[in-house]
């Protein structure tokens, strides 16, 4: 064999070694890497639940019922009466 | 010779042998190679699906209707679940143990245990760690505002597709993709470790309605009250924006709460203010007025003569509540006269009177594309006969939903030009054409102040701080044998404040009781209800100040 086909050979021979490890090395990463996915999407998952959680109690507290009820009864609140109402008319405000 | 026989028949023997064992790593490796590498795999692999949420529904301003919160359920594979473990299982789960037995005989590879846990007390059964029973993420639905927008959103099944309203009529869109991983398992059949991702899950879209909370509760709120307070069969309300025909409230009574699939009753789940269409009456006299005044030979202060109060026509008699004597267009809009509109009507040409309720989008679907929505009825008729003409001038022979009545009243508030219903904020607002010449619009408008002034038919209507162009309606339903006479529907069609308008109202009441029916005195308390708290809400400037609630010195 000439020396240039050997060199060609060792070549082709190394080429192969790494892309054999490469391709070992590129499984582990994916499996690591997937693994690391599931684990992130455990703690999404685990912070989408607590977030449902959280916007159903907010809309649950914030819902107009309860805030109508709160504000009538708790805080003895009601509805101005035509004649309690004043029109201020801004306009003229800030002309005067 | 006898040496060579023998040394034959043993080459036989062993060619034989060979043949055997090719044949044999043949089939294994090549011809069951993948049959046998698949029972292999799945001896220590398995493929799980990964569930993605359902999109969220949210209001106009992003307050959730409808939001999917992650919910775990536990299944068995019936092949690893041994007999000895379903007592177990059982007194875990809390279901009985002969279910447990029966869906064990039943299914082969799946079976539910118990469905849509809290994730802490499945995690409880699963901590047993009884072989071959696992726990799956899935979404269950919840809705916020109950039964305040349970009509208009609908609702979904237990596996997450849409079953009425919204949820099903955009459910595609909605829909949430699972994903597919392969995961390592072990001797008892828990997952290791993940192996990697087949297919990504893909979570829904988010959709936002036009509708705005706030404006809905206090719609739900007004009709709820005055339906049990009356003691009436049902009734619906829609509030439209005049500029884009947003939906900005639509509630029925009876109702129902999503939220409680024990407490639904298919006829309280019906979204009444689409799916159900009646005669509209009175209400449709500003349309024909606004023909009569099209036609040139009109003008609002026009004078007929409505003595002595009823009328023959072909067959029928119509009447008016009482003698009215002479009565100027606007006087007629104002009295709801009946026999005023139809001595109108028969002077006009019936195919224009048609033509404009169909450009109102009268017997059409809206093309929201809202399951189970009524088109309405208006019949056209090749030649035109006067009772036909007269009845459809005042509403009767046709039929509407309140929400086509929402629609075509926001057309004439919007200066004439076609409002199309909207219901998702991501459809686009189309600019119709002019359906009314915008000089007639605020003419018909004005006629319709009256209404809620002194001696109109809704006064109830009036606010302190708005103005309003009303129009009362009192309809007999109509069943099998014709007209009912102690039935009746009851509306009001409202456009606030009269002088800009902004919102359109339509208020129908179902069966009020039979001493007080009248649309004013019925249907006209809900408006005002709801609007004298719904248009400072929607930061509407007052155009009509009360003199008291003027300052000192300010005129």
């Amino acid at each position: 064999m000439s020396w240039p086909a050997r060199l060609l050979t060792l070549g082709l021979l190394v080429a192969v070694l790494v892309s054999a490890f490469g391709v070992i090395q590129v499984t582990y990463q994916t499996r690591v890497q997937f693994a690391q996915l599931e684990s992130l999407r455990r703690e999404g998952q685990r912070l989408e639940e607590q977030w449902g959680r959280l916007l159903l109690e907010e809309s649950a507290f914030s819902s107009p019922a309860r805030v109508e009820r709160l504000a009538r009864e708790e805080l003895g609140m009601s509805e101005p009466e035509p004649e309690q109402m004043r029109w201020l008319n801004r306009n003229e405000l800030e002309t005067d | 010779m006898l040496a060579n026989w023998r040394f034959h028949f043993v080459q036989i023997v062993l060619l034989a042998l060979l043949a055997v064992v090719v044949w044999r790593v043949l089939s294994l490796q090549v011809l069951e190679k993948e049959f046998l590498i698949d029972q292999g795999t799945s001896r220590w692999q398995r493929t799980e699906v990964i569930n993605a949420p359902r999109g969220m529904l949210t209001d106009r301003h992003g307050e959730p209707v409808a939001v999917s919160t992650p919910v775990v359920s536990v299944w068995a594979d019936p092949r690893e679940l041994r007999e000895a473990d379903i007592g177990k299982l059982a007194a875990a789960s809390g279901v009985s143990e002969p279910t447990l037995a029966a869906r064990r005989q039943q299914h082969r590879a799946f079976m539910y245990v118990t469905r849509h846990l809290a994730p802490a007390v499945a995690e409880e059964i699963l901590a047993l760690e009884i072989p071959g029973v696992y726990g799956l993420t899935e979404y269950k639905r919840y809705y916020p505002a109950g039964e305040v927008a349970s009509h208009i959103v609908g609702i979904t099944d237990i596996d997450d597709r849409g079953q009425e309203g919204i949820e099903l009529a955009y459910d595609r869109q909605l829909q949430s993709r699972a994903g597919k991983k392969e995961v390592i398992r072990d001797l008892i059949g828990r997952s290791v470790r993940d192996v990697g991702e087949i297919e990504a899950p893909k979570a829904g879209r988010d959709l936002s309605l036009t509708i705005d909370l706030r404006l809905q509760y206090l719609a739900y709120r007004e009709l709820k009250k005055a339906v049990s307070q009356m003691g009436a069969t049902g009734g619906s309300v829609v509030m439209m924006d005049v500029q884009t025909g947003d939906i900005l409230a639509m509630v029925n009574q009876p109702g129902f709460n999503p939220n409680n699939r024990a407490s639904m009753e298919p006829a309280a789940m019906r979204n009444r203010a689409m799916t159900d269409q009646f005669e509209p009456g009175s209400v449709m006299k500003p349309f024909s007025m606004a023909v009569a005044l099209e036609s040139g030979q009109f003008q609002p202060d026009s004078v007929i003569d409505t003595s002595p109060g009823y009328m023959k026509l072909g067959t029928y008699t119509i009447r008016d509540f009482r003698d009215y004597g002479e009565l100027d267009l606007t006087s007629i809009i104002t009295k709801s006269s009946n026999i005023g509109m139809a001595k109108v009507a028969l002077q006009l040409e019936g195919q224009d009177l048609w033509n404009m309720l169909y450009g109102l989008g009268l017997g059409q679907s809206t093309g929201i594309g809202f399951p189970g929505e009524a088109v309405g009825r208006l019949p056209n008729q090749v030649e035109w006969h006067p009772v036909e003409q007269a009845s459809m001038a005042y509403g009767y022979g046709i039929a509407v939903t309140p929400l086509q009545l929402a629609q075509a009243y926001s057309t004439l508030a919007n200066g004439g030009r076609r409002v199309y219903a909207r219901i998702l904020m991501d459809a686009p607002i189309e600019t119709g054409p002019q359906i009314i010449p915008e000089k007639i619009s605020r003419q018909v408008l004005a006629m319709m102040e009256t209404v809620v002034q002194p001696s109109g038919t809704g006064t109830a209507a009036a606010l302190d701080w708005f103005s309003v162009a009303g129009k009362t309606g009192t309809v007999h339903k109509v069943g099998d044998e014709g007209y009912f006479d102690d039935r009746y529907m009851s509306t009001f069609v409202g456009v606030a404040p009269a002088q800009n308008p902004e919102v359109v109202t339509v208020v129908v009441i179902n069966e009020p009781p039979s001493d007080a029916y009248y649309g004013g005195r019925v249907a006209a308390p809900v408006f005002t209800g709801i609007m004298r708290q719904a248009l400072p809400l929607l930061g509407v400037e007052p155009d009509q100040i009360p003199p008291q609630a003027r300052m000192e010195g300010d005129l």
